[in-house]
């Protein structure tokens, strides 16, 4: 999987949960929105501790990987994410 | 429920333990089944966990866990929590149930409360599995537990061998409590939102799951044909999940259906999906779910499910709020769902769990009351409405939900102003007593707080005074507010000060000059958080709307809340006491009048910020110049 790849699996998996400006961006006319590796998931994308639970939760059943505690420590950006779901899934 | 002959090591035990409660669910079929997050159930009988518990027990003891000893216990949902918590029922050491770690970030934070926890009630071993102890390092490290921390399936491993080793598994003695022993201590958020460690006896527990029992099997009695089974997706660490469910569904014995809080969040439907595939006929929540619920879950979701048999929808853990409760009625009644099935209940860690209880055969009860008088003189007047269901509600009025009378064990009264009781219909502060009441705070180690009457019944118990304030009315509780400033949001209580520091130092605010507050978002309607701030002097209300932005991010990285509302105020706007102290509850109520300066709205203001942030972002990845927006 490409970062590419990863990014588009991402981008499903955030507009699966109708969440913040990446929704609604899309929301209107359709047009892919705008996911940049350093977006900030928690400050950006408003999650709070439940839509965390979820988005960690629909990436691993999107992915079919399991994010270790340590890796979710290390997480603060999309690209971070990313990066931990390349690692996981080789 | 047939009384049993217990077992050998139970003879001459008259009291009830936990220990004796598993011995005696071990006699009888029931177990414990798990869903793991593809809904693939794992089903082991109160036996397989018994005999489990036994292995671990035999294992802490080699450990040198002693009678007395906190074990904390940072565990997902799972059989391994029954191993640890049970395996320390067997020895007399005293389980701890702890959070896991949170997901995504704030790891710090989770750390250092994790080290505060573990430090206060001077815990001697963690427990915990594989997969968690890798971030546990760091509060274990802090807090230096004697013992160290262990992982559970290698002890029950270890206990196992030990077992077998010494030929038959009757050698691990369980442990002789009597009811007055401590049986567990549970955090609670208590009156302030800080956590607390509440210290409970055997004898404590096993009232409250006795009057839970009673409660429910009073409206709703077994018989050959028919028997309760329970399905839950509470976190184990919450009184709700533990006391409310687990343990009373092992106290009765009834099978139980354990769901992963995590499973819930992602898909709420497979609550509703359990409770059709495995029978369920309790189970309860926190108010919170059913909107969750009513909100999130597709036809497609729940296609050919049937939640005919659940006689006793329990909601607490936060104010009910009547719409909610309905929202979620309306929606799922083509699926069998009963309205009468909705019970709000009263409850706290202090006392165990359960306070009250409404009927659960009936509607739940709202009334609604003169808001004027009721704020003004205290006084709970009822108002009539003409039954039209499209009618607005008057403004004048407040609808409060009944969540019944005390259980079984358990007393209320209603405080006034001068420490007397108030008559019926008159509000005041709850106090609640009785036999399920906690036997102190652990991190203190004496009554302290609880010595508020100066004559305590000599069987009920002194009264605790819980933060609430409401009213009885022939017999029945309504909660109306609370004495202090405790913001509850989804079942969970949150010390203002707490949130209010993620913003210390930030740019032009006035340090210290911050309300955190939480009002409904409308009339009848779950609360949410509203952030206050002054802005600085030197500071421009040009920038308001990035402040509060700011406000917002801050926060919700910090506390893991996303603020609803950010108001940025002119400065000296926030009513303070003469000690220069902020007036929550005042600020609050100016600011639910609008008598402050109209708030910012910043959803759609920050909305807009992050869409200029991510364009600029994705135009720098593709080496393009960003649109203006």
């Amino acid at each position: 999987m490409n970062d590419e790849t990863v990014l588009a699996g991402i981008r499903d998996v955030l507009e699966g949960m109708d969440t913040g400006p990446v929704s609604e961006e899309t929301g209107g006319g359709g047009a892919r929105p705008a996911l940049s590796p350093d977006l900030h998931l928690v400050r950006n994308l408003d999650l709070d501790s439940l839509r965390r639970i979820e988005l960690v939760i629909r990436i691993e059943n999107k992915f079919r990987v399991r994010l270790e505690p340590e890796d979710e420590a290390e997480i603060t950006t999309l690209g971070d994410l990313v990066n931990v779901i390349r690692r996981r899934s080789t | 429920m047939t009384e049993t002959a217990t077992g050998t090591e139970m003879s001459g035990a008259d009291e009830q333990t936990l220990g004796t409660l598993l011995e005696r669910a071990a006699d009888s079929a029931r177990g414990v089944r798990i869903l793991d997050r593809d809904e693939r159930p794992e089903f082991l009988t109160y036996a397989d966990l018994r005999d489990r518990a036994r292995d671990t027990g035999q294992a802490l003891r080699a450990l040198g866990v002693e009678p007395g000893d906190r074990v904390a216990l940072v565990l997902p949902t799972g059989f391994t929590f029954y191993d640890a918590f049970f395996g320390c029922i067997m020895v007399g050491a005293v389980p701890v149930p702890l959070y896991p770690p949170v997901r995504i970030g704030r790891l710090a934070e989770y750390h250092k409360q994790t080290a505060t926890q573990l430090t206060g009630c001077r815990v001697r071993l963690v427990l915990s599995d594989e997969r968690t102890s890798r971030v546990l390092g760091r509060p274990v490290a802090a807090a230096g537990p004697a013992l160290g921390l262990k992982i559970v399936d290698v002890l029950r491993q270890h206990g196992r061998e030990r077992c077998r080793g010494a030929g038959k598994s009757g050698t691990a003695r369980a442990y002789h409590a009597d009811s007055g022993h401590v049986a567990l201590i549970q955090h609670s958020s208590g009156t302030t939102g800080t956590p607390r460690p509440v210290r409970l006896t055997h004898g404590a527990v096993l009232a409250n799951l006795q009057a839970i029992r009673t409660r429910i099997l009073r409206t709703h009695p077994e018989t050959a044909e028919f028997r309760h089974a329970a399905v839950s997706w509470l976190p184990l660490y919450h009184d709700m999940g533990l006391i409310g469910c687990l343990l009373t569904a092992l106290a009765h014995p009834a099978d139980l259906t354990l769901i992963p809080p995590e499973a819930f969040v992602a898909d709420p439907a497979i609550w509703l999906r359990a409770m059709s595939r495995y029978g369920g006929t309790v189970s309860g929540s926190p108010n919170f779910a059913y909107s969750y619920c009513a909100e999130r879950i597709n036809a497609e979701d729940i296609e050919g499910v049937d939640l005919s048999h659940w006689l006793v929808a329990l909601t607490g853990a936060e104010p009910v709020i009547p719409g909610a409760l309905l929202r979620f009625a309306r929606r799922f009644e083509g699926y069998g769902f009963r309205l009468e099935a909705l019970t709000p209940v009263y409850g706290l860690a202090e006392a165990t769990l359960a306070v009250t209880f409404s009927d659960p055969a009936e509607p739940f009860h709202a009334e609604r009351f003169e808001r004027s008088t009721l704020a003004g003189e205290g006084v709970a007047r009822s108002v009539t409405l003409t039954r039209d269901a499209d009618a607005q509600p008057p403004a004048e009025t407040i609808e409060l939900v009944s969540v019944g009378p005390p259980v079984e064990g358990a007393r209320v009264r209603i405080m006034g102003k001068d420490e007397a009781e108030v008559a019926d219909g008159v509000l005041g502060r709850v106090q609640v007593g009785g036999l399920s009441m906690f036997d102190g705070y652990d991190d203190e180690r004496e009554y302290g707080e609880l010595a508020d009457d100066p004559s305590p019944a000599p069987v009920l118990g002194p009264w605790f005074d819980t933060g609430d304030t409401g009213f009885l009315r022939n017999g029945e509780l309504f909660l109306y507010g609370r004495t202090k400033d405790v913001i509850i949001l989804r079942g969970r209580k949150y010390a203002p000060h707490e949130i209010e520091t993620a913003l210390d130092g930030l740019p032009g605010l006035r340090r210290g000059c911050v309300a955190a507050i939480s009002v409904p978002r409308s009339e009848g309607e779950e609360e949410v958080l509203v952030l206050l701030a002054e802005r600085g002097r030197d500071a421009s209300p040009r920038d308001d709307g990035l402040r509060a932005a700011e406000v917002r991010r801050r926060v919700t990285e910090m506390t893991g809340l996303v603020p609803s509302r950010v108001a940025i105020l002119r400065p000296g706007t926030l009513p303070r006491t003469s000690s220069g102290k902020i007036r929550r509850a005042e600020a609050r109520r100016r600011y639910c009048n609008g008598d402050l300066t109209p708030p910012n709205r910043v959803g759609a203001l920050s909305l807009a910020v992050e869409m200029i942030r991510s364009r600029r972002a994705l135009a720098r990845m593709n080496g393009t110049k960003p649109e203006e927006p």
